[in-house]
C-alpha cells in the first residue's frame, strides 16, 4: 500500500515549526495560575498585617516584602518550569534551545505582571498615607525617588525579578539534570554565584567584591538598593545568563520518570 | 477471525474467491476497501492490499481510482476454470490418497463412481452458472 | 470544543507533510559501562507501520528515545527525514513519542491537550475530540493523578490526533484493559489508513499487536537481530502437524523451536526455509503446514539467555520522587 510509493531517500522535513510564542503562551498561563494565587495570598495577608500595625511603622512594608518576596517566587517559576515542563514541551515536539526560550518569554512576562503588581502595591501603600495619615517611608536607595515614577520603578523590579526567573531555570537546571539531592549542593554555582553577581551589579556595589564573602550578606539582606547604571549592567548579564541557560540545556537528556 | 493455517493475506483473498465462485459477491460489486478490513480485523492495510494486488492480477478484481475495488466481470468463470484445472492434482489425487491411507480399495471407488454417474446434469458447472446468472 | 486551537503551521493550502524515513547508522548508547544499543543500523520504512519488538532491556526504549532526540547518541548517527533530529527545530517538530510513564507536566489533561494542540501543525481536533470521548479521558484532572490505563488513554489520543509524520508508541498501551486495547487498534488503523504516517509501535505483547505491522525490528541486549518484511518473517518458520511420529521424522532436518503435543498428534514449530517438495511430501506423510506466528520466531530467536545482562535506562525513582 503506502510504502511502496515513497522515496526512501532523505525527504525535506515538511512540518515548520511554528513561532515561539505558542510554547510561551502556554508557559506563561501555567505560571500565572500560580501567580494569581501568590498575589491573592499576599494581598490578603498585607491587608490583616496592615490594619494590626499599619498606623505604628515608619518603614515601608511593601518595599521591604516585594524586594525580595516577589524575587523568590519568580526563581521557584523558574525552577519548575525546568523540572515541570522542559519534558513535556519537548514531547510536543519542541527543543530544549526553543524551550528556554520560551521560559525565558514567559518569565520575563511574569517579572512584568509583578511589577505592576508592585507598582499596584506602592499606588496603595501612598493612598494609606495620604488619607490614613500613615508614614510608611521608603527606606532603600533605588534608581527611583519617589513611588510616582512608574517608569523607573517598574524597571527596577522587573529587571530583579527577570534576573531570579532566570537564575531560576539555572537551578532548575542542576536539580533536573543531577537529581535532588546534588541539585540542592550545586545551587551553590546554580544560584547563590549568579544571584550574587547579579546584585552586586544591580547595587554596583563593587566594594563587596574587594572586600571578600563576608560582605555577600549584605547584598542578600540590602536588595532595596539600586542605581540606574546597575540596571543596564543587570540587563545585560541577564542575557549572559540567558545563553548560558540555552547552552547548558541544550545537552540534557530527557529521562524516563517513574510513575 | 483468522486462523493460524495460512497468511492473513492470503486468508482474505481466499475468501474473496470463494464468495465470488458462491456468488455472494457479483460481478461489479464493492469489496470492503483495505480501511474496512484493517478496522473489521485489527491488521494493517497494506495485508489487505496485498491480498487484492493478488487478485487483480488474477483478474478477479479491479480497481477504480478513488472508487474502489470491484469484482470484474467474468471473475466467477475465470476461478471456475482455475479450480477445473486444478481440480485433478489439489482435490482429486489428495482424497485418493487419503483413500488409500485408510485402506479403501480403488473399486470400491469405481464402484461408487458408477452410481455417482446417474446425478442429474442440471448439477454439472454450466447449469449451475445458468442459474445464477 | 477544547482541543480547537489553530494549529500555526499549516493551513488549507500547505500540503501535508510526508511520513518520514528512520535511519540510523552504527548508533551506539551507553548508560556509563551499559550499552544500551550496540552499533544499531536500523532502517525504518516511511509509511509503514513497524514493529520493534524485543525482550525488557533489549533497547526498545533508548532507540525510540533516540530517534525522538531525546537524547543524543554516545556514537553513530540517526538520521530522520534525512536529517539528525538532535536539537532540530524543523525536525522534531514532526516526531511524536509517546512512553509509558507519560511524559506530561504537572497540570491538567486539558493543558496538557491544549499544548498539543497548539504546537502540533498536524493535530486534528476533531479526531481529537473523537478519541476522548471514545477512550473516556478525564479533562479535569491532574496528569500526575491519571490511573495507569487513562495515562495510556491520554497517550493514545495524543499519538493519533497528532499525526505526526513520525509517530512512536513505546509500549503505552500496556496500561490499558483489553477491550480499550483492541479499540485502540481500530481508531490507530482507521486514521492511519485516512493519513498515512510512519509509525512505530513497540511491545513484547506481540501476538496481539504483529497483524498491525507491516514490517518487523527485532533488538536483543542492544543489538539488531533483524529487520524484514512481518510476512517475509512468518515464512522464516513452519508449524509442522500432524502424527507424532510423521512429524518426528519430518522436522528432523530442521530446527525445532517448540513441540506441542496432545495425544498422538503433535505440532512442532520449526525455524527455517521448508526445502522445496517439503510441502508435497508433508501433504503425502498427512501433515498440515501453517503459518507461524512471530511470536513463536520471536521467542526463538531471544531464547538465548544465558549471558543475559539486562541493558536499560537506569530510572532516576529517587529524584523523580523529589521533583513532585
Amino acid at each position: 500500500m503506502t510504502a511502496a510509493s515513497y522515496d526512501l531517500s532523505a525527504q525535506p522535513a515538511a512540518v515548520q515549526p511554528n513561532n515561539l510564542l505558542a510554547p510561551a503562551r502556554w508557559l506563561t498561563a501555567r505560571h500565572l495560575d500560580k501567580a494569581l494565587w501568590f498575589t491573592g495570598i499576599v494581598v490578603v495577608i498585607f491587608g490583616v498585617v496592615l490594619t494590626a500595625i499599619g498606623a505604628d511603622i515608619s518603614f515601608s512594608l511593601w518595599e521591604n516584602f516585594v524586594s525580595s518576596g516577589p524575587a523568590w517566587f519568580t526563581l521557584a517559576m523558574g525552577a519548575t518550569a525546568v523540572t515541570s515542563f522542559l519534558p513535556v514541551l519537548v514531547a510536543q515536539g519542541q527543543t530544549r534551545g526553543r524551550f528556554v526560550a520560551a521560559a525565558a518569554l514567559a518569565l520575563a512576562a511574569l517579572a512584568a505582571l509583578l511589577s505592576i503588581f508592585v507598582l499596584v502595591g506602592y499606588g496603595a501603600e501612598s493612598l494609606l498615607n495620604e488619607r490614613l495619615g500613615w508614614s510608611m517611608a521608603l527606606v532603600g536607595e533605588h534608581t527611583f525617588d519617589s513611588r510616582s515614577q512608574i517608569f523607573l520603578v517598574f524597571s527596577e523590579y522587573f529587571v530583579r525579578y527577570l534576573l531570579f526567573g532566570l537564575v531560576g531555570i539555572l537551578a532548575g537546571y542542576g536539580f533536573y539534570r543531577a537529581g535532588g539531592w546534588w541539585g540542592t549542593l550545586l545551587l551553590l554555582l546554580t544560584a547563590a554565584l549568579p544571584l550574587g553577581l547579579g546584585n552586586i551589579l544591580l547595587v554596583q556595589e563593587f566594594e563587596i567584591i574587594r572586600q571578600g564573602f563576608a560582605s555577600m550578606t549584605f547584598v542578600w539582606v540590602g536588595l532595596t538598593t539600586a542605581t540606574v547604571a546597575g540596571l543596564g549592567l543587570t540587563l545585560a548579564f541577564e542575557l549572559v545568563l540567558f545563553f548560558v541557560c540555552y547552552a547548558l540545556l541544550r545537552t540534557v537528556p530527557i529521562r524516563t520518570k517513574l510513575n | 477471525m483468522f486462523d493460524g493455517r495460512d497468511p492473513i493475506f492470503r486468508q482474505i483473498a481466499d475468501q474473496i474467491r470463494q464468495d465470488v465462485v458462491e456468488g455472494n459477491l457479483l460481478e461489479e460489486e464493492q469489496v470492503m476497501s483495505t480501511t474496512q478490513y484493517a478496522t473489521t480485523y485489527r491488521i494493517n492495510p497494506a495485508t489487505a492490499a496485498k491480498a487484492f494486488s493478488e487478485l487483480v492480477d488474477e483478474g478477479v478484481l479491479y480497481q477504480r481510482r478513488g472508487l474502489g475495488t470491484f469484482v470484474k466481470p467474468g471473475a466467477r468463470e475465470r476461478l471456475l476454470e482455475l479450480r477445473r484445472q486444478r481440480y485433478f492434482t489439489d482435490v482429486l489425487q489428495p482424497a485418493l490418497d487419503e483413500a488409500a491411507r485408510i485402506g479403501i480399495p480403488l473399486e470400491a471407488i469405481a464402484a461408487h463412481l458408477t452410481t455417482a454417474g446417474d446425478v442429474e446434469p442440471a448439477h454439472a458447472v454450466g447449469a449451475h452458472h445458468e442459474e445464477k446468472a | 470544543m477544547m482541543t480547537s486551537t489553530a494549529p500555526a503551521a499549516i493551513s488549507p493550502l500547505t500540503p501535508l507533510p510526508a511520513p518520514y524515513a528512520v535511519q540510523t547508522e552504527d548508533l551506539r548508547v551507553n548508560f556509563g559501562a551499559t550499552k544500551a544499543l550496540d552499533r544499531v543500523s536500523a532502517r525504518i520504512v516511511p509509511g509503514a507501520i513497524t514493529g520493534l519488538l524485543g525482550r525488557n532491556g533489549s533497547g526498545k526504549s533508548t532507540l525510540l528515545a533516540a530517534i525522538a532526540a531525546y537524547r543524543r547518541p554516545s556514537s553513530g548517527r540517526v538520521l530522520v527525514a534525512g536529517r539528525e533530529p538532535y536539537e532540530e527545530p524543523a525536525v522534531v517538530a514532526g516526531i511524536c513519542l509517546l512512553r509509558e510513564a507519560g511524559d506530561f507536566a504537572d497540570c491538567s489533561v486539558r493543558q496538557v491537550l491544549q499544548l498539543a494542540a497548539s504546537v502540533r501543525p498536524t493535530w486534528s481536533s476533531t479526531v481529537a475530540d473523537r478519541l476522548l470521548e471514545r477512550f473516556k479521558v478525564p479533562m479535569r484532572k491532574k496528569t500526575t493523578n491519571l490511573s495507569r490505563g487513562q495515562r495510556s488513554a491520554l497517550a493514545a489520543v495524543i499519538g493519533i490526533a497528532s499525526r505526526s509524520p513520525l509517530t512512536m508508541f513505546d509500549e503505552t498501551y500496556l496500561g490499558m484493559d483489553a477491550p480499550t486495547r483492541y479499540a485502540f487498534y481500530e481508531e490507530l488503523l482507521a486514521d492511519y489508513s485516512e493519513q498515512p504516517r510512519t509509525i512505530i509501535i513497540s511491545s513484547h505483547l506481540i501476538e496481539e499487536v504483529e497483524r498491525l505491522f507491516e514490517y518487523v525490528l527485532v533488538l536483543d541486549q542492544g543489538r539488531l537481530l533483524l529487520q524484514e518484511s512481518a510476512d517475509d518473517l512468518r515464512e522464516r518458520g513452519a508449524r509442522v502437524v500432524g502424527q507424532s511420529a510423521a512429524v518426528e521424522s519430518f522436522v528432523a532436518p530442521y530446527t525445532v523451536v517448540s513441540r506441542q503435543s496432545l495425544g498422538r498428534t503433535m505440532a512442532a514449530t520449526i525455524y527455517g526455509a521448508l526445502a522445496t517438495d517439503a510441502r508435497a511430501d508433508a501433504s503425502a506423510a498427512g501433515l498440515d503446514i501453517e503459518s507461524v506466528s512471530i511470536q513463536d520466531l520471536f521467542v526463538h530467536l531471544t531464547a538465548d539467555s544465558s549471558h543475559y545482562v539486562p541493558a536499560g535506562e537506569p530510572v532516576d525513582s529517587q529524584h523523580a520522587k523529589e521533583l513532585r
